[in-house]
């Protein structure tokens, strides 16, 4: 059989035995694509058609195509996929049909050819008629422009990248086995084993070591995509729904395609006609299949656990274990269907067993060393900190209203390297120092420690052979403090970190002043006002002391408010919620503008305090008892009535109100308060503020 | 001709085939016998390229048969578990066939369906087993391949078939090249049918031999000699491969010719003497023990 027309024939004849899995696969698009879609944009359109929500539509609508937005069909496309491949070579798991198609004049590349073809054609056709369908269906609700036809076409094709991607893995999975059953359980395995040692190890790692950073699996992060046929498929239907074209990401997916196909007919050629029946093609492979699988899915199966116990890793540890000793003998069973041969395999389950237990060793006691490496100061380039606290103490404006290109990301940011690093060094010796008694970012924040004063941070050696590492170390604050003060005392450095300075006044629309009576007062300011406001609280943050923005309290804030996100259209901007797909969940209701607090006013600010007197803005410092209406002091955290003491003596009125202030927030976190607290109910206002007490 | 040479095949870690060396002339029917689990399946799975032999060669001509579908286009196997497509007919399978081999004759295998009534659009999976190896047998003398290998094709065919499917072969055999290897277990039915038969014993093939040639070579004579000096000379005079005493009756399985061994007989003044025919087992068994073996269970 040499001619073309009798391949096509023989093609022909392959689709035609497997007629059903045609019906099926017309079937199941049908309903998961084109009916799926009708559905839902007769739905949206039921409301009424507007031009967001057209707009919306419009952008989810490729991904109908795909199944980014139709979870079913996103199933459904991989489901074909393995489905094609079973029926395509199931009679290589049965020995009578292994003699009738290997016994044919045709060699086993030209079956295979047929047979891969065949399955492709099987699930290509319908899909193009399905995807018609919603096409047609989508030009009905006037959805489709040559943008979206365009994205639509790009998402068609993903779809059938994503199912070659699960055709081919479907494809090795049978042909490394001898049966079905546990040809679908390799297909599982292969689909998804880079996502699980890519995902397994950042968890390990942020379960056994102290000072793990989980930015430090940044690079796993960004491999994630690539990680496992599984993840190629998400990436690919994803990027495809949002009209993206990573280059990298389609030639990784053709390579694989591409790699796997020559890797499966090169085993189709040496596959023995025996194997059918047993368990694996080559047995040979036995042992070290078992091992790959059991120690990463062994570990898995400890984090797992984890879930429910948090703390405690001897949780883990032991369920990896009996994981390990479990998987061994429901391996061996898959390969040999007998009670009596789960013991067997004991080199490799042996091997398996004492693998888990090291790689748990090596990780409980640090073996490696990584909780108390610290790079030699000669190798280090420059030393970037991150504190946590600083995520409730900066709040920075909207990159599209700041004018900067991004926020700052302190640990990252080039601006945020710190050469002259030496208190930083001095601050990550002590962090590790801690670290190897016991305080760590695992602990800092239980009971043992809430009369403490220790805070979490971020550091990034940025080391000369161009490698960054990252670390978590948990520092007292005042050692915190005395290194940031240092940082700070470069303006270079404040200008990089203060939100103050990524203020940009053209797109300030408004401004508003809350002191310690808890009621923002707009301030109407006109545009010179308002850069001079700007001008002079900047000129207090370059001047303010660090340790006063910590161990005093603020006299009040700032707000700044900036225009909505509908408005962003202009910035090319597109509303979060259309990137979700789940635009018919979420409110079309946009606010009209986003305001910014944390631009704290401190007693120091005397540029900023002077400027808003002189233009009758003062900030109250203290609340006076004639404006209090009730007082109700709460000597517990639970708020029940009986921790609930009204106070009505004015001298104990007095006493309080003199020592609640604004805010106990500071730089570097909070500042310590009681359990006890006081609600105050002002005069004019119906609900009470709650001031923690000193 | 289809020639193994020195064929080893091994599974997992039983080995099925050791050594095996044998030819398979053109033009004539050839059995392979054996017991279950000889190795006969695999000897014959070899030769058809769906398996590949761990060492040695299997050969068509001189062309290796694995894995080349231009050789493979001259063979056609028939498993003893015969396989279907789901829901296949006999028209779909005739169909199927005829892209896989050139020379399939779809007039011949309609007629020969309609002569067996077999129903031609019926699904094959409701066939009984008999009717599944009657298609199938149909369809191997239909392909038109120079060798046809039939593992216990016979098994589950009444005898009527069994006479009708012996009748076809020995057609086919007169119209064109045409070289059936049969195997079974069942010497009975392989004695009427093949030329040629080899035996198969644990992966090692005893021996080739012309059937005829075997029948003629080896004789059986029942006689009654008064004199035992005359009866030793008899046992004597003659290639002897077997005999056995009843009383008064001798009985001897002799090599040599029919004419041949009756006349010594005659020569010893016996009461009686009678030159009986061998059955194929018979000799098989006189045969084999003569090589060394004592196979008597294992061949029905």
């Amino acid at each position: 059989m040499t001619s073309k027309i009798l391949f096509n024939k023989l093609i022909k004849e392959n689709i035609q035995q497997r007629s059903w899995l045609v019906a099926l696969s017309f079937i199941l698009l049908f309903l998961g694509q084109t009916v799926r879609a009708m559905i839902r944009m007769e739905n949206v359109f039921s409301g009424g058609i507007t031009d967001e929500i057209l707009n919306i539509l419009q952008k989810d609508f490729p991904g109908m195509i795909n199944g980014n937005s139709i979870g079913i069909l996103s199933l459904v496309i991989p489901l074909l996929g393995v489905m094609t491949a079973v029926t395509g070579l199931t009679y290589l798991h049965a020995t009578e049909k292994t003699d009738f198609f290997h016994g044919l004049p045709l060699s086993r590349t030209q079956l295979f050819s047929v047979s891969y073809i065949g399955g492709i054609t099987i699930f290509v056709l319908p899909y193009t008629i399905t995807t018609v369908c919603t096409l047609l269906a989508g030009s009905f609700f006037k959805l489709l422009t040559s943008r979206v036809l365009l994205d639509c076409t790009l998402a068609y094709l993903s779809g059938i990248l994503g199912f070659l991607l699960f055709y081919h893995v479907a494809l090795l999975g049978m042909m490394l086995a001898g049966k079905t059953v546990p040809g679908l359980l390799m297909t599982v395995v292969i689909a998804i084993y880079g996502t699980l040692i890519n995902t397994m190890i950042p968890a390990l790692a942020q379960l056994f070591f102290d000072t793990w950073n989980g930015s430090s699996s940044s690079q796993l992060d960004s491999l994630l995509r690539y990680s496992s046929p599984a993840a190629l498929y998400a990436s690919i239907i994803s990027d495809a729904a949002d009209g993206k074209f990573a280059i990298s990401l389609n030639v990784v997916i053709l390579l694989f395609l591409a790699a796997s196909a020559l890797l499966i007919l090169f085993i189709y050629r040496r596959r023995p006609s025996e194997a059918a029946g047993q368990a694996l093609a080559f047995p040979k492979m036995a042992p070290y299949i078992k091992i790959l699988i059991t120690i990463p899915v062994s570990l898995y199966g400890g984090l797992f656990v984890n879930l429910y116990n948090s703390s405690d890793k001897k949780w883990v540890i032991f369920f990896s274990i009996l994981t390990a000793v479990l998987l061994c003998g429901v391996i061996e069973f898959i390969y040999y269907p007998d009670l009596k041969m789960i013991f067997s395999g004991k080199v490799s389950s042996l091997i398996s067993i004492f693998s888990v237990i090291g790689i748990i060793c090596i990780l409980q006691f640090d073996l490696a060393g990584y909780d108390t490496w610290i790079p030699r100061e000669s190798d280090v380039e420059s030393i970037s900190l991150y504190a946590i606290p600083f995520g409730e103490y900066f709040s920075y404006p909207p990159e599209e209203c700041s004018g900067m290109s991004k926020t700052p990301d302190p640990l990252f940011d080039k601006e945020g390297e710190i050469t002259d690093f030496m208190p930083l060094y001095q601050l990550a010796e002590e962090g590790i120092k801690n670290a190897e008694i016991g305080i760590s970012q695992n602990t800092i924040y239980s009971d043992i420690y809430e009369e403490e004063d220790y805070i979490e941070l971020q550091i990034r050696y940025k080391l000369k052979n161009g490698h960054d590492r990252l670390r978590v170390y948990a520092v007292r604050r005042d050692s915190a403090l005395e290194a940031l003060s240092v940082l700070c005392e470069n303006d270079a450095y404040r200008k990089y970190l203060f939100p103050a300075f990524y203020l940009n006044e053209d797109t300030v629309q408004k401004v508003s002043m809350t002191d310690i009576y808890e009621f923002p007062a707009v301030l109407s300011l006109s545009d010179e006002e308002m850069a001079g406001l700007i001008k002079a609280y900047r000129k207090d943050v370059l001047s303010v002391s660090i340790k006063e923005l910590q161990e005093k309290s603020p006299v009040g804030e700032l707000t700044f408010e900036f225009p909505s996100v509908l408005d962003y259209t202009e910035y090319g901007i597109t509303s979060p919620s259309t990137k979700s797909g789940f635009y018919e969940q979420s409110a079309v209701d946009y606010t009209t503008s986003i305001g910014v607090s944390c631009f704290f006013v401190y007693d120091s600010c005397k540029n900023t305090l002077e400027f808003l007197e002189d233009l009758g803005y003062t900030f109250r410092t203290q609340i006076q008892p004639e404006d209090v209406t009730q007082m109700t002091l709460i000597t517990g955290q639970e708020y029940r009535e009986d921790q609930m003491v009204a106070i009505n003596d004015p001298e104990e009125m007095k006493e309080i109100l003199s020592r609640i202030s604004y805010s106990s927030c500071g730089i570097l976190g909070s500042r310590h308060v009681s359990e006890y607290s006081v609600e105050i109910t002002l005069s004019g206002e119906n609900y009470p503020n709650n001031y923690p007490l000193p | 001709m289809i020639e193994l040479n020195q064929v080893t095949k091994t599974f997992y870690n039983f080995t099925a085939i050791r050594q095996l060396t044998a030819v398979i002339r053109d033009g004539m029917i050839f059995g392979l016998v054996g017991s279950n689990g000889a190795g006969k399946s695999t000897m014959l799975r070899l030769m058809a390229g769906i398996l590949r032999p761990d060492e040695g060669t299997v050969t068509l001509d001189g062309d290796i048969i694995f894995e080349q579908p231009e050789v493979k286009q001259n063979i056609c196997f028939l498993s003893d578990t015969i396989s279907f497509f789901p829901n296949a007919t006999a028209a779909s399978m005739c169909h199927y066939y005829s892209l896989m081999y050139p020379a399939f004759d779809t007039e011949a295998f309609h007629g020969l369906a309609a002569k067996f009534k077999i129903p031609m659009q019926k699904k094959l999976q409701t066939f009984s087993k008999g009717q599944k190896k009657q298609v199938s047998i149909l369809l191997g003398i239909c392909t038109g391949t120079k060798y046809l290998l039939c593992d216990e094709t016979f098994d589950g065919l009444d005898p009527v078939m069994r006479q009708a499917v012996k009748s076809l072969f020995a057609s086919e055999l007169l119209k064109r090249d045409f070289t059936p290897v049969v195997a079974s277990h069942n010497l009975r039915e392989l004695e009427d049918i093949c030329d040629c038969v080899g035996l198969i014993h644990e992966g090692k093939l005893l021996f080739t031999k012309d059937l005829d040639q075997m029948k003629c070579n080896i004789n059986k004579i029942h006689c009654v000699i008064s004199d035992p000096s005359k009866e030793e000379h008899l046992l004597r005079s003659l290639s002897v491969l077997q005999y056995e005493k009843s009383g008064s009756l001798l009985t001897i399985t002799a090599r040599g010719p029919r004419e041949e061994i009756l006349k010594c007989a005659m020569g010893h003044d016996p009461v009686f003497a009678e030159v009986l025919p061998l059955s194929l087992e018979e000799i098989f068994i006189s045969e084999t023990e003569a090589a060394g073996y004592d196979i008597k269970n294992l061949i029905q």
